[in-house]
């Protein structure tokens, strides 16, 4: 089916011909065009508006430039070697709860210690497993609903809640606000949507495992949470990927409104697949996170990203409100050739609004590890706050690491303060875990965990315990 | 114990040990005294098996085998601990993690049980009253902000709680008041048994006052000069160490 | 020569640059540098907004045609801050009114002999820098011989005055020996809507010792352009301290090159804009070797409407181990309307090294302001008296005692309202 005389009949065949033979597949062979983002929205069975806004996206990001000012090397991607969308090859033979979920799969979130069979699953947290294109199954809906918690597939959420997705799609990462942007909302697949109702505290932390399985194909998921006024909610992202000899593309958007009073804590840890230690294969991971926190409000984003070949990542506050508080805490570890370039923006607009940002880079092998933060007072930000600490770690001599904060006041009252170091493991510390009887690789290990002490805090208990592991696993071989 | 043969020992290209000799047996208490670069830190530090300290020729035998080839984590597995003069700070690092992981590798390089996390914690802060250490430095960063006695007093905590057979303490007196020299001394003191031995390098008479050796050794210019029992010291804190090295006076 | 309407102005400012450069081509010894610069010209755009360096910075005052004009006022002489002095007015050597000591020797880049070759446009590479070296007519060369110690400090004066909108170009090194030792006070004075697009590079040979001044105060409707390039050799010491009033269009590129072990830069400099003035500071300081060492430390202030902005790049070479690096940059709003951008980056490609950066971004202390005001200071007296103190900490470190007689006053008034000091 990915054959070329496929493809070409797709991107050149007669439009109905191109159609029926797409459904019949189930994977759309590589290639982007108008009729491949009506495809998707069809078999989506979406509405006439959201097939509109998809093509509106399309036709924006057709005139857009790829952005070059990141400090990340690739050869160009070509968008037409890219499959839009892959499902199971019919509904019977793919999962239909989490029960049938690829043994691969499972061993892997095991090997995280998030166990996807219901009987194991960690109390307290529900689970959206998306597999590629679709959302293989939601756990805990039922007891969710109970609180009046919405937690499903953004595809369906489409359907059964089509107003609050038309009244918060987009307002917040709009179509034409990136180039990546715009391509995932010409062709976003699945995702999770997830409303807390007024004074709502979530029973549960909820979570997404985000999962590419297939060949050639691209991931495109887009996230919506809506915390409606004095609501608060704990959300977890997990990703990977299989290892594949070829890049493979994923560019999600993750929309966050924190309306007054609000709190949405946003942890992510991220180990999609690096490339091998040649800098074969590996995820580019092209990713737009921003939430907007309204008065009183809160958004904390917490980031343990170990994987991908290449990071391009900026989850951001918009501190609209007064009051408002936005954090970010982030570990960022590279190595062999991997390429990070992930910061966070805080754009102060209301009054007394304060931002937090921890970021920890550390870098082995031959990789680039960049932070790149944007702090913004406006001039309507009175008495606003930022405190900024952007520490490297460098493990070798043949690594780099790099930290580009903008930071733009305009208002006298508002306060910046911005530090940032590099560091390497020294001789003496190795020398004194050694000599404790540590040996080298556990010792590495142990200094970097204590680097990155501040951030893993902030992640839930869970994920805290595991971003310490899969730094471990990360680290081995790191150190010569 | 140990057993070191006509040690010559280089840092950075330049001789520093320059044919040392020393013989320490189960139970014995050795104290090394010497002037300011006679090689004492060179000496810890390499038995410890710091990379930067090279052995040009000579023999180093711990417990019957040649050691120096050993990484410093096998040293440690077999029973050296080092306490050093400036013990390093690791930021983030628990104190109390630091000696979980130590205890791990090394007791179970021992073959002895590991300790579950109750017994670890129990143990942990046993020794940390033994040294006068609040409990509260178990939650601390490695080092992290002490003050120099705090640092001093952690290291003899660690080494309370690894229990070696073979402990070398450097400069452990330097920068301490008289109340915690005498609680270091005491943890020192409350190790001393048949089985282990004690090397300590001190600048001061007045930690041998605390921690009685059986040996006093001068090092000067990379070699023992002199060997004597413990009141080698008291002469030296008197006549200084000139009358040794030939230089009169010169480095008291 | 016609304009397109719309014609952006970038483009214009190429057409410009492109047109004097040619003008000024002459056969002389300086042709091959002038042509190597028109080349450079030829194939560069100028900036716009969005590049990347010039991202809080527009050109437009420029559209007023500064290029097409050259300065050719007169202004009056003010009183040396030092024994010995040059003076250029209008980018022009003045010889009747300069007087150097016996053991500093001056080289005219004046046609009659070739540019040494240690400028290279490699290491100037800025559009505007480009077209100082393609009408290069009267450039200065201070040298200092060997194991020499030139005792009083040299004042630079560089002088551009016109009624109209109106460019001039300056060019000076400052070249010392092994062993030797200088000071330099370069100072810039303007009236008049001229464009000043200045050129300096400093070298100091193994071991020699330099302490550089770079005094820019001048009128609020003047531009200026300069560029600054620094090259400490093996075991040499240079410390450059700026000192900078906002005008129309201020724009300082500096690029320390430490290319050899053991070289020390201490850069620092204030910064303050006032009324709607404006500031971009571009440093690099790039280590190149092993063991070299830099500090900086600058201060901004910025009231009215003023806009500063401040890029510190500190770049670690994948060779430079045992590189000590850091910067600090301090900046205070003094009232509503103001605005600052600062970026100080770090790009590291070794590990042994030791690197860091802070930056505040914050006002007055009000309690400080309050304890004032408690004691009857007067609120306006009390903001300038605080802001005075922010700096001082930089003034009170500088060697020469003529500078901060001098600088105390500028930054008094400079605090107190937005005219400039004459």
């Amino acid at each position: 089916m990915s054959s070329q005389a496929e493809l070409d009949k797709l991107i050149h065949g007669d439009y109905e011909a191109g159609f029926i033979s797409a459904i019949e597949s189930d994977t759309l062979p590589p290639g982007l065009n108008e009729d491949v983002v009506r495809f998707i929205s069809e078999k989506k069975g979406e509405p006439e508006w959201l097939l509109e806004w998809r093509l509106a996206a399309y036709r924006r990001w057709l005139s857009m430039p790829v952005p070059q000012w990141a400090h990340l090397e690739h050869p160009p991607v070509d968008f037409n070697e890219i499959s839009y969308y892959s499902a199971p090859k019919s509904m019977s033979d793919g999962p239909k709860s989490l029960d049938e979920v690829d043994p691969e799969l499972l061993r892997i979130y095991e090997k995280l210690g998030i166990p996807l069979h219901e009987q194991e699953m960690l109390a307290g947290v529900a689970v959206d497993a998306v597999f590629d294109s679709v959302s293989v199954g939601t756990t805990f809906k039922a007891k969710l609903l109970e609180a009046g918690v919405i937690f499903c597939p953004i595809s369906e959420a489409v359907h059964t809640y089509p107003e609050l997705i038309k009244k918060y799609l987009g307002t917040v990462v709009p179509q034409g606000d990136n180039y990546y942007a715009a391509l995932n909302s010409a062709v976003f697949s699945d995702g999770s949507f997830v409303y807390i109702p007024k004074g709502v505290r979530c029973p549960m932390e909820l979570s997404t495992y985000f999962r590419i399985n297939e060949a050639k194909t691209g991931q495109f998921e887009r996230t919506l949470i809506v915390a409606d006024e004095g609501s608060y909610v704990s959300y977890l992202e997990g990703c990977t990927a299989p290892m594949r000899d070829e890049n493979q593309m994923h560019a999600a958007v993750v929309e966050l409104v924190a309306l007054p009073g609000a709190e949405i804590k946003y942890s992510t840890v991220q180990n999609w697949y690096p490339g091998d230690a040649e800098g074969k294969g590996g995820i580019y991971n092209f990713v737009t996170k921003r939430g907007v926190c309204h008065d009183d409000a809160k958004i904390s984003w917490t980031q343990v990203e170990t994987g991908s070949a290449i990071t391009w990542k900026y989850p951001s506050v918009i501190l609209r409100g007064d009051n408002a508080i936005g954090e970010f805490y982030s570990v960022a570890l590279t190595r062999n050739l991997q390429q990070a370039d992930t910061g966070t923006k805080m754009i102060h607009l209301g009054k007394n609004t304060k931002s937090t940002i921890i970021s920890k880079g550390i870098s082995a092998g031959r990789s680039s590890n960049v932070y790149r933060g944007l702090v913004r007072m406006s001039p309507r930000a009175e008495n606003a706050r930022n405190f900024t600490q952007c520490d490297s770690l460098l493990l070798g001599d043949q690594c780099a690491a790099h930290t580009f904060p903008y930071i733009e006041s305009r208002n006298p009252s508002a306060m910046i303060e911005h530090e940032a170091t590099t560091s390497k493991v020294s001789d003496d510390q190795m020398f004194l875990c050694r000599s404790r009887g540590i040996d080298p690789e556990k010792a590495v290990s142990i200094i970097v965990n204590g680097f990155c002490k501040e951030v893993f805090k902030e992640l839930p208990m869970e994920f805290a315990v595991e971003a310490g592991k899969l730094l471990e696993v990360s680290l081995e071989g790191a150190v010569g | 114990m140990l057993e070191i043969r006509n040690l010559h020992a280089t840092v950075a290209g330049e001789e520093i040990l320059k044919g040392l000799d020393l013989t320490v047996k189960p139970g014995e208490v050795h104290a090394i005294m010497g002037p300011n670069g006679s090689g004492k830190s060179t000496l810890t530090n390499l038995l410890a098996g710091r990379e930067e300290y090279a052995v040009a020729s000579g023999e180093v035998l711990f417990e019957g085998k040649d050691v120096t080839e050993l990484e410093p984590e096998e040293r440690a597995h077999a029973g050296i601990y080092l306490a050093f003069q400036y013990p390093v700070e690791i930021p983030g690092v628990s104190n109390l993690e630091f000696l979980k992981a130590s205890l791990e590798a090394t007791r179970a390089a021992q073959g002895k049980e590991p300790w579950d996390a109750v017994t670890l914690l129990r143990q942990a802060r046993e020794a940390c009253k033994q040294v006068d250490l609040d409990p509260q430095f178990l939650k601390r960063g490695v080092n992290e902000g002490f003050s120099g006695g705090e640092k001093k007093r952690n290291e003899i905590m660690q080494m309370l709680l690894l229990e070696p057979k073979l402990a070398l303490l450097d400069e452990t007196d330097s920068g301490l008041d008289i109340d915690a020299l005498q609680v270091v001394a005491r943890g020192v003191n409350s190790l001393r048994s048949p089985d282990r031995a004690i090397v300590m390098v001190t600048h001061y008479q007045r930690l041998l006052d605390y921690i009685v050796p059986d040996y006093v050794h001068v090092l000067a210019d990379g070699r023992i000069l002199k060997s004597g029992g413990k009141e080698l010291a008291l002469e030296l804190e008197q006549r200084g160490y000139g009358w040794l090295t030939g230089e009169e006076e010169a480095s008291a | 020569m016609s304009v397109t309407a719309n014609e952006p102005l970038n483009v214009q400012l190429k057409r410009q640059a492109l047109a004097l450069a040619q003008a000024r081509l002459r056969d002389d010894a300086l042709t091959p540098v002038r042509r190597d610069a028109l080349k450079l010209l030829e194939h560069t755009e100028f900036p716009d907004r969005r590049s990347e360096q010039w991202k809080y910075t527009s050109l437009q005052p420029l559209s007023a045609g500064h290029l097409q004009r050259e300065a050719t006022g007169s202004a009056p002489l003010p009183a040396a801050l030092a024994a010995h002095r040059l003076v250029l007015v209008n980018g022009r050597y003045q010889p009747e009114l300069s007087q150097l000591p016996e053991n500093v020797s001056l080289t005219r880049f004046d046609g009659g002999e070739a540019l040494a070759a240690e400028t290279t446009d490699d290491t100037l590479r800025t559009p505007f820098a480009w077209l100082n070296n393609a009408t290069l007519h009267d450039g200065l060369q201070l040298t200092v011989a060997d194991d020499t110690v030139v005792a009083a400090p040299i004042e630079v004066l560089l002088l551009a005055s016109d009624t109209e909108a109106a460019h001039c170009h300056t060019r000076l090194r400052v070249s010392l020996g092994r062993h030797s030792k200088l000071t330099v006070i370069e100072r810039y004075a303007a009236s008049g809507p001229v464009l000043t697009n200045a050129v300096t590079e400093l070298v100091a040979a193994p071991g020699s010792s330099l302490t550089h001044y770079r005094l820019q105060a001048e009128n609020a409707e003047s531009l200026h352009i300069g560029t600054l390039v620094i090259a400490p050799q093996r075991d040499s010491q240079v410390q450059s301290f700026q000192l900078m009033q906002g005008n129309a269009l201020r724009r300082n590129d500096v690029r320390a090159i430490l290319a050899e072990s053991g070289a020390q830069l201490a850069l620092n400099g204030i910064f303050v804009g006032r009324g709607t003035t404006h500031i971009d500071n571009q440093i690099t300081v790039e280590h190149r070797a092993p063991h070299s060492h830099s500090e900086q430390l600058y201060k901004g202030m910025g009231g009215d409407s003023a806009k500063l902005v401040f890029n510190g790049r500190i770049h670690i070479f994948a060779g430079a181990k045992g590189t000590n690096a850091d910067l600090s940059n301090n900046n205070l709003l003094l009232t509503p309307g103001a605005e600052i951008n600062t970026k100080p980056e770090l790009e590291i490609y070794n590990d042994d090294v030791k690197c860091s950066h802070g930056t505040t971004c914050g006002q007055l202390d009000a309690g400080a302001l309050f304890y004032l005001r408690s004691r009857g200071v007067e609120a306006a007296e009390a903001k300038r008296m605080l802001g005075f103190g922010f700096v001082n900490e930089l003034l009170a470190a500088l060697p020469d005692e003529a500078v901060v007689e001098w600088a105390r006053p500028w930054l008094e008034q400079a605090l107190t309202d937005a005219e400039p000091v004459a």
